[in-house]
């Protein structure tokens, strides 16, 4: 009995997690969904998905957008994210340190948009791409020191050392032994930073004056204009991503939150 | 020289930019700068203080944040058991709904539970409802139901893998077994040993948690009421208003919540460094 | 030869090392004992470039390498654990130290790793992975990379620590056999007396940051600080 409702419970909880992807892949291939129709769609339609082959169509530039985006802040942050985290690791003063970077990241990312909207302004920042960029970053290499604090240990500490003491110089150190070691939290680490900068609406639409259109930025919109459809095709495409992350770093998912910063 | 490069470009990237932003914000709202800058005056604080409506939205979002925290909690705390054993799967599962976009959910509960979304119409098969109007109005709601459904779906996930994690390196599958060798029944290792465990070692992370649901801004902006509003929301209307004379209020809105949110930080992880501490 | 002269140092205010000086023959051991945190690691760091002295020199052959970067000392500096590479097979982490010479072919790599395998009797465990070996065959594997990477000088940091008894004395009869047949001078550090006396040739007693050095067991014997003729009494009374 009590395997059946654990198995049940399972079930149900897969499908509320299922679900939605599902839902939203089906809506996006329709149009014209009536009331009270539920699963008779409307229209098939595939119109908003075949204009994404279009050169000129927004989304796909939405879709480039957010990856250029996403994949600049994740590189930028994992880098210097972990070249930093050894020195805090490694200092006195790494509670006072770490205090600080989890400010910028528990603080809303709008709210930190619009204290630093001013700055960004004058210094040509605002409503470009680089701009946005530079202001998830703020908010990405934080988190970046934060989950690799948690995971640099006394050992690769010491492995670092061995391989200087073996005839290898700094630079060996690093790439034959603490990148190639760390790939499973590396590559963790930058499907979570990815994550983050793909998500994040508020503070791109703020700092990027809505001419930064990134499928969040475009999801909003479409929205506004009571355009679900495209809505939902938007929305698929920023699901996808993420999912093929999540499946390539499948192996090591649940390590992952042994490092989370929100510990 | 390595090392002091890398501090000095950590704390310009995490403390120059928001010590920068608080000063600026900081004396805006005192009247010192910004456009309409007239000299010192404390009427935009006044404002804040007294009317603006800044504490309802503050104390509302943190209210959100709270019920948040707390369903997801006990979503996560009775589920986590199933997936502690077994092939992984069912805990990479749980990465799913992480890996979708806080608007990308917001749009699908608007989808769902809109009055002419997909809730509505089932209701209206089974002879619930007989038009898109009787149904109750879930989206933008002044409870914030669909709010902090957008969020439990979002939190219960995390949690739950969490817990496990938990779990595991507090070892309480033994000191379950120890519990019960001293007679516990099954309810009561769970509420006597199991959840207060589990709560105090996730209780800097609920927090945490709970700071950063009162601070979310696109599902409040997409599925929350406009009275009251979350305080995210409440302060970017304040600033995208045509009237300048809001924008010191919206400076001195977001200087505050800030400077809220970074006692609630401070105070929480200093406390958590402690025990960490004193465990080594 | 090895000089080490009026090393200091100090960490936040403490003391940790007071001016320590002494000499080591090519090809003789140094066995270093003393409590933790005595400051036998620090020391050995030291000598291996790892740390930085406050004050001292470290000559060898009258040159003078305390300024010099780890990797140019030709120091090898084994820890408590064997510290393989995770990400390598055994063959990798015996071949590692001679792929970062960059001057030998790939074949007189894979010769020199095989060979020293086989010397080690661990030739069968080429394309383990480390997780999958034994706490002694890490440990051979382990001493088998620092010899390929052709030391001057190997420290050894309590590198039976984590052994169990038995693996713990077959390793030291290990131990001593490659080290003749290689002929290494070495520090080895334990808090083991049984150990310092098995695997040293001279012997060193660090405690309070100060050394004491001995030439002979003997003249060990004979300071009442180290402990040893206590441990001596104490086991003749058992024996009766």
């Amino acid at each position: 009995m009590k395997v059946e409702f654990r198995n049940v419970s399972k079930v149900l909880i897969y499908s509320v997690i299922v679900f939605p992807i599902i839902w939203i892949f089906i809506f996006s291939l329709f149009t014209n969904w009536a009331f009270p129709s539920i699963f008779g769609f409307g229209e098939f339609n595939i119109n908003i998905w075949e204009r994404l082959l279009d050169s000129e169509s927004l989304l796909l530039s939405g879709l480039l957008l957010s990856l250029i985006i996403s994949l600049i802040t994740a590189i930028l942050s994992v880098s210097l994210g972990f070249a930093t985290s050894e020195v805090i690791y490694k200092s006195r003063y790494k509670n006072t340190l770490l205090l600080s970077a989890y400010f910028p990241y528990v603080l809303s990312p709008v709210v930190l948009a619009l204290l630093l909207q001013v700055y960004f302004v004058k210094a040509g920042l605002s409503g470009s791409l680089i701009g946005v960029i530079v202001a998830l970053f703020m908010i990405v290499y934080p988190y970046s020191v934060l989950f690799f604090v948690g995971y640099w240990n006394e050992n690769l500490i010491n492995m670092k050392q061995l391989v200087r003491t073996l005839g290898g110089n700094k630079f060996s150190a690093w790439t034959k032994v603490v990148i190639p070691v760390s790939k499973p939290v590396i590559s963790l680490c930058f499907f979570q930073c990815f994550i983050i900068a793909w998500f994040e609406f508020g503070l791109t639409n703020l700092l990027g004056v809505g001419k930064v259109k990134t499928l969040p930025v475009q999801i909003y919109m479409y929205i506004q204009e009571a355009n679900p459809y495209y809505a939902a095709v938007a929305s698929c495409l920023m699901i996808a991503p993420p999912l093929f992350l999540l499946f390539i770093n499948r192996r090591w998912m649940s390590e992952s939150i042994k490092f989370s910063p929100l510990r | 020289m390595k090392k002091k490069i890398l501090i000095s470009f950590f704390l310009v990237i995490t403390v120059v930019p928001v010590l920068a932003g608080l000063i600026y914000a900081f004396l805006y709202s005192l009247g010192i700068t910004g456009v309409i800058s007239k000299g010192l005056t404390f009427s935009y604080w006044k404002e804040i203080l007294y009317s603006s409506g800044f504490f309802l939205s503050l104390f509302y979002s943190l209210i959100i944040g709270a019920i948040t925290i707390f369903i997801s909690f006990f979503i996560a705390y009775f589920i986590y058991p199933f997936f502690i054993n077994g092939s992984g799967k069912g805990q990479l599962i749980m990465f799913i709904p992480l890996s979708i976009p806080p608007m990308v959910w917001a749009f699908y509960h608007y989808l769902m539970f809109s009055g002419a979304g997909f809730i509505s119409r089932l209701s209206y098969h089974l002879g619930l409802i007989s038009n898109p109007g009787e149904f109750p109005v879930l989206v933008n709601d002044n409870f914030g139901t669909i709010v902090i459904l957008t969020h439990v779906v979002m939190a219960f996930p995390f949690f739950t893998l969490y817990f496990i994690r938990i779990h595991n390196s507090e070892k309480i599958d033994r000191l379950t077994t120890l519990a019960k060798n001293f007679g516990a029944s099954d309810s009561e290792v769970s509420w006597r040993v199991r959840l207060p465990i589990i709560f105090l070692k996730s209780r800097v992370l609920l927090i945490l948690y709970l700071v950063f649901v009162a601070g979310s801004y696109e599902v409040p902006l997409l599925l929350g009421s406009q009275s009251p509003r979350m305080i995210t929301v409440f302060t970017l209307e304040k600033m995208q208003r045509f009237d300048l004379y809001d924008k010191p209020v919206a400076y001195g809105a977001a200087f505050l919540y800030a400077i809220v949110v970074l006692i609630i930080v401070l105070f929480s992880l200093k406390r958590s460094f402690r025990t960490d501490e004193g465990r080594v | 030869m090895l000089k080490v002269t009026n090393i200091s140092k100090n960490y936040s205010g403490v003391e940790v090392l007071k001016n320590i000086s002494f000499d080591l023959q090519v090809n003789k051991t140094l066995s270093i004992l003393g409590k933790s945190g005595g400051g036998k690691t620090t020391l050995l760091k030291i000598i291996a470039g790892l740390l930085r002295q406050d004050s001292g020199e470290i000559l060898f052959d009258n040159i003078n390498i305390s300024e010099k970067a780890p990797e140019l000392r030709k120091v090898v500096y084994l820890y408590q654990e064997p510290l393989l590479f995770p990400h390598l097979t055994v063959r990798g982490n015996l071949e590692f130290p001679l792929k970062l010479n960059k001057t030998l072919s790939k074949d007189m790599i894979k010769r020199k790793a095989e060979e020293m395998a086989e010397e080690l009797s661990i030739a069968d465990q080429l394309d383990k992975h480390p997780g999958q070996l034994s706490g002694g065959q890490s440990q051979r594997v382990n001493f088998g990379r620092a010899l390929l990477a052709s030391p001057r000088l190997l420290l050894l940091d309590e590198p039976f620590g984590n052994l169990d008894a038995q693996t713990r004395a077959s390793m030291q009869t290990f131990y001593k056999k490659v080290e003749e047949e290689h002929q290494i001078t070495s520090i080895f550090v334990t808090h083991d007396l049984k150990e310092a006396l098995i695997m040293g040739d001279r012997y060193g007693f660090l405690e309070n940051g100060k050394i004491r050095e001995y030439s002979s067991l003997a003249e060990m014997q004979k300071d009442s600080i180290t402990g040893l003729q206590n441990e001596i009494n104490f086991w003749k009374e058992l024996e009766g």
